[in-house]
């Protein structure tokens, strides 16, 4: 297995709509390491939800070649890269997207129902999961009665059920107050250290700040990318 | 088998939609089971609603449309030339009348008429007494058969007549039987006599002119009555140079004549009701439309996780067919216990007769209504939600 958790070459990605062809990514290469904890930032307008949505597997690049955990995943199909998000790739989301009036247990468990694992298997396994992000007595609360930070660790221990090669997570503070934020921002951490790669897309710079390395995107190129450990200053 | 069960907690966790989608389906399947058990126990009935006259015997009589005349009469010897028709047994002269009767103290206003001393004459048993003997026939004896209902009204008190003299018109004879009541509501339709002569004794007191203008003829076998009829009907025109013409009358003819109504009824209702159900049918579709477009997120989110657009389809194709068959299911049982109850409580008073509800035909129509509805109206929605683009669908508020 590759040590390279992500590697993008030459990745550029046209939107076309009826005559109009509007590109979006004129040509991304990067390798991010296993282990590593990246940001991805960038105003809006720069391509920064375009390479989320093809790291994360939802898309497909017009051209360029992206090989994921060892995979060439760029020119696969829907199922194939349905597969590859059900077991590479842990998806946290700005909004949370939990299953409304499914509970904690049921949501986290839903990939490896997906996966074909059998029933009480899924049960045991989301139990333990929800255990790592520190809500091992909530497993039978619906989202509603689970609170921002709440919902979002819940969120969390679903993209990490399968044993992702990469955490992807997508302004993941962006609907928390700060203090919680920080507490999420505090679970990433602690993640990363126990050797998950981790990619946060943000325009937050504090939030960049927590992580090892900074990739800024203006108009669909990379414009800067550099280790900030030095930087990494508290607050 | 888990689809089935993820479905289950997804039905179960949003009860309002389900119920909605289910109410639709159980009315619609509840009625046609129920007008399908209807129209069986209605046609089933005719067979008893018209139980006062035998079904091994038919009537003859002129047709009377081209103008009545007194040469249509059937004189005494053409009755007798009807005799060697094949599968004909008897044929006598056939009238009734109206006459004062009286036991005693006792008086009504009955029907007389004649018979043989065949059992087939009848279309009840004997309750009381005998039938008429062949000799009594053969002498023309002054004995007589009553109908319960003659039986009941000349003795209101109850007790048995047999063996009493009854004067019927001017004439006296003795009752040597009763019979059998016929199942409750027949009373209606009834064609019979109350009071049943011997067909000679008859003829000499109230056939004075030794010709008739009906024939009641005896048959042997049920199957060829059709055939006999005609032959009959063609053998009489011809006795009569082909001036006249005539007609049959038997409890086919209007158990066959209603049975055919009923039907036609059932298959109209019954049509009705299916479009009914095809209107509940668009019902649960246009939900789980709805539900497609409501779970747009929901549907990103389990893409975005890796469901493959196979594992979607399938989670809203067992959706819809949970649905359809819980509604089937309800709606065959609602319809049976209505069909059943109806059945019992008032048809049975019409026809006195209690046709068996028909659990196979009903199951199995409510199943492949269900599977149908299941193809033909939760495939599209499965299809949609499985086709939606994970990124526009997880964009979606």
């Amino acid at each position: 297995m590759s040590e390279r958790a992500i590697e993008l070459r030459e990745i550029t990605k046209t939107y076309v709509n009826g005559p109009l062809r509007v590109p979006a990514l004129h040509g991304i290469s990067f390798v991010i390491e296993r282990g590593e904890y990246v940001a991805i930032m960038g105003p809006s307008g720069s391509g920064k939800s375009t390479l989320m949505n093809l790291i994360g597997c939802l898309d497909s690049p017009t051209s360029g070649t992206y090989v994921l955990d060892g995979v060439e995943v760029s020119k696969l199909d829907d199922n194939a890269l349905a597969e590859v998000r059900l077991r590479r790739m842990g998806f946290v989301f700005q909004g949370f997207n939990l299953l409304a009036r499914t509970d904690a247990l049921r949501n986290v468990a839903l990939p490896l129902f997906y996966a074909g694992v059998p029933a009480k298997q899924r049960q045991a396994l989301a139990q333990r999961a929800l255990e790592q992000v520190g809500l091992g007595e909530r497993g039978r609360h619906q989202p509603s009665q689970l609170s921002g930070g709440e919902q979002q660790r819940v969120a969390i221990a679903r993209a990490l059920i399968n044993d992702p090669a990469v955490l992807l997570a997508d302004e993941p503070t962006g609907n928390l107050d700060s203090k919680t934020g920080e507490e999420i921002m505090g679970l990433f951490s602690k993640l990363h250290e126990s050797g998950r790669t981790i990619i946060v897309v943000t325009h937050d710079e504090q939030i960049a700040r927590k992580a090892r390395r900074v990739i800024r995107l203006r108009d669909g190129l990379v414009v800067s990318d550099t280790i900030c450990d030095f930087f990494a200053l508290p607050g | 088998m888990t689809y089935l069960l993820e479905a289950l907690a997804t039905l179960s966790a949003n009860r309002l939609r389900t119920a909605l989608s289910l109410a639709g389906l159980v009315v619609g399947v509840g009625a046609v089971i129920a007008i399908q058990i209807l129209g069986h126990a209605m046609t089933g009935a005719t067979t008893g609603i018209f139980q006062g006259f035998s079904n091994y015997t038919f009537l003859v009589y002129p047709n009377n449309q081209n103008g009545f005349s007194e040469a249509q009469a059937v004189s005494f010897a053409e009755v007798d030339q009807l005799q060697s028709i094949p599968n004909v047994r008897l044929a006598i002269p056939y009238w009734q009348l109206t006459l004062l009767s009286r036991v005693g103290h006792n008086t009504a206003q009955l029907v007389v008429g004649p018979t043989g001393a065949q059992p087939e004459f009848f279309s009840q048993p004997i309750a009381q007494g005998r039938l008429i003997a062949q000799a009594e026939v053969d002498d023309a004896a002054r004995v007589c058969i009553l109908s319960a209902n003659a039986a009941q009204q000349l003795a209101p008190g109850g007790g048995s007549l047999v063996g009493t003299t009854v004067r019927a018109g001017s004439v006296e004879c003795q009752v040597v039987g009763v019979l059998a009541k016929p199942p409750s509501g027949a009373q209606n339709y009834n064609f019979g006599s109350d009071i049943y002569l011997p067909y000679t004794t008859f003829e000499r007191h109230f056939l004075p002119e030794r010709n008739s203008y009906e024939v009641l003829v005896l048959i042997a076998d049920i199957g060829q009555i059709a055939a006999t009829e005609d032959a009959v009907k063609s053998a009489l025109r011809q006795l009569k140079n082909g001036k006249f013409s005539y007609q049959t009358f038997d409890n086919f003819f209007l158990a066959k004549l209603a049975a055919r109504v009923f039907d036609a009824l059932t298959l109209i209702v019954g049509v009705i009701a299916a479009i009914s159900l095809v209107v509940s049918g668009i019902g649960i579709m246009n939900i789980l439309l709805v539900s497609v477009t409501e779970r747009t997120r929901e549907i990103g989110i389990r893409k975005a996780i890796g469901a493959r657009r196979a594992q979607v389809m399938a989670q809203f194709f067992f959706e819809a067919a949970i649905l359809t068959f819980t509604g089937c299911a309800l709606g065959t049982l609602a319809g049976i216990a209505i069909g059943w109850w109806i059945n019992t409580q008032y048809i049975v008073k019409i026809s006195g007769v209690i046709v068996p509800v028909p659990w196979l035909s009903s199951v199995l129509l409510a199943s492949l209504f269900a599977a149908a509805i299941t193809l033909a109206f939760g495939t599209y929605p499965a299809y949609r939600a499985a086709g939606l683009d994970p990124i526009e669908a997880l964009r979606y508020e």
